[in-house]
């Protein structure tokens, strides 16, 4: 699984795009529909949990602890 | 317990500033109570006036909305009235220590059986950033246009001397250690004090060049230090108060004690009258 951005609540503060060890975010480029520059997932491979299957326990959650909006959500394909 | 059991869904998203640290905080209680299995039927929670005062009306429990600088006055009686419950009261720096400044270090003297947990953003946010006794030497805020000229409050060391049985401090840019925190305070007897610092990038870092929540965050990583690697000497308490002053936050457990906690004490009652 993978963190995924929810833009109904991302209010583009990109603090997950700071905390990330592994860098897994980048700064979006595009507005949302809510008027915010929403980060975005560009390299969900690197993420720590990316090999747990969906569902399981995350091994760092630290992007999901920062997110001030609870707008990332760990996600399986 | 999933996220929007703990919190109202119907409520969200929060009206707390683009990066606010609030939401971390908010967050990381989750993950605590979540953890910990806390039933929330059992859970007060007490806010004062501020931005903080806000973050109890998002949880999906009982909470007290308080008049400006009495949560703690108000958490005392419930804790007295029902010592079942948990009581856990949420509050800002200018609500806990700046106009409630004695019921905090009372209620911390009686070491009454209430978790505190302050988010210290070193102005106030809510009415749009005038200075606190938070505010570190120094720093631009809005009825301080050319620099700070007072000291600020240790929030920790002060609890600490006041005798309450926990007191840590951390920060929003330890999230992970945070949990761990509250996690230590719900399970500890007597008056527990969590001191979190955390960013305003709208009214305090847009003032200090640190508008961005990123850059903020950043001076926050950089102005704490662990108190495990502490590089200063603190063999006096004045010591801890001149790091303060430099605007370096200690962060880490800084007391741990079994002190009695009030009505837990057991007195020997010895009436004599004026005459025997």
């Amino acid at each position: 699984m993978y963190p995924t951005i929810n833009t109904d609540y991302c209010k583009g503060c990109n603090l997950c795009v700071e905390v990330c060890p592994k860098k897994v975010f980048e700064t979006g480029r595009n507005i949302t529909h809510r008027g915010y520059y929403a980060a975005v997932v560009s390299f969900k491979e690197q993420c720590t949990n990316f090999k747990i299957p969906n569902g399981g326990k995350p091994l760092c959650e630290i992007c999901w602890l920062t997110c001030p909006e609870h707008a990332i959500e760990f996600k399986g394909d | 317990m999933e996220f929007f059991d703990f919190y109202r869904q119907d409520r969200w998203p929060h009206q707390f500033c683009p990066g606010c640290g609030l939401g971390t905080i908010m967050n990381c209680l989750y993950k605590a109570f979540n953890d910990l299995n806390i039933d929330l039927n059992k859970t007060v929670f007490v806010s004062g006036i501020g931005c903080t005062g806000r973050v109890p009306g998002y949880i999906n429990a009982d909470s007290l909305h308080t008049t400006h600088g009495r949560a703690i006055a108000f958490a005392t009686g419930i804790k007295l009235a029902r010592p079942d419950l948990n009581v856990i009261v949420i509050s800002g720096d200018g609500d806990l220590f700046a106009i409630g400044g004695n019921h905090t270090i009372h209620a911390a003297r009686r070491n009454i059986d209430i978790k505190v947990i302050a988010v210290n953003n070193a102005n106030y946010g809510l009415t749009g950033g005038q200075l606190a006794p938070t505010t570190p030497y120094n720093m631009i805020t809005t009825t301080s246009p050319y620099g700070h000229r007072e000291y600020p409050f240790a929030l920790a060391e002060l609890v600490a001397a006041a005798g309450a049985n926990y007191v840590a401090r951390w920060t929003t840019a330890h999230p992970n250690q945070l949990v761990k925190s509250i996690k230590e305070a719900m399970q500890t007897k007597g008056f527990s004090f969590i001191e979190v610092v955390s960013q305003c990038p709208v009214n305090f870092g847009r003032r200090n060049k640190m508008g961005d929540p990123v850059i903020h965050l950043r001076w926050i990583k950089e102005h704490s230090m662990p108190l495990t690697k502490m590089t200063f000497d603190v063999s006096s308490p004045y010591d801890i108060v001149d790091i303060n002053t430099k605007g370096i936050y200690i962060v880490g457990d800084l007391v741990k004690r079994n002190r009695a906690v009030y009505g837990e004490i057991e007195h020997e009652v010895t009436v004599k009258g004026p005459k025997e």
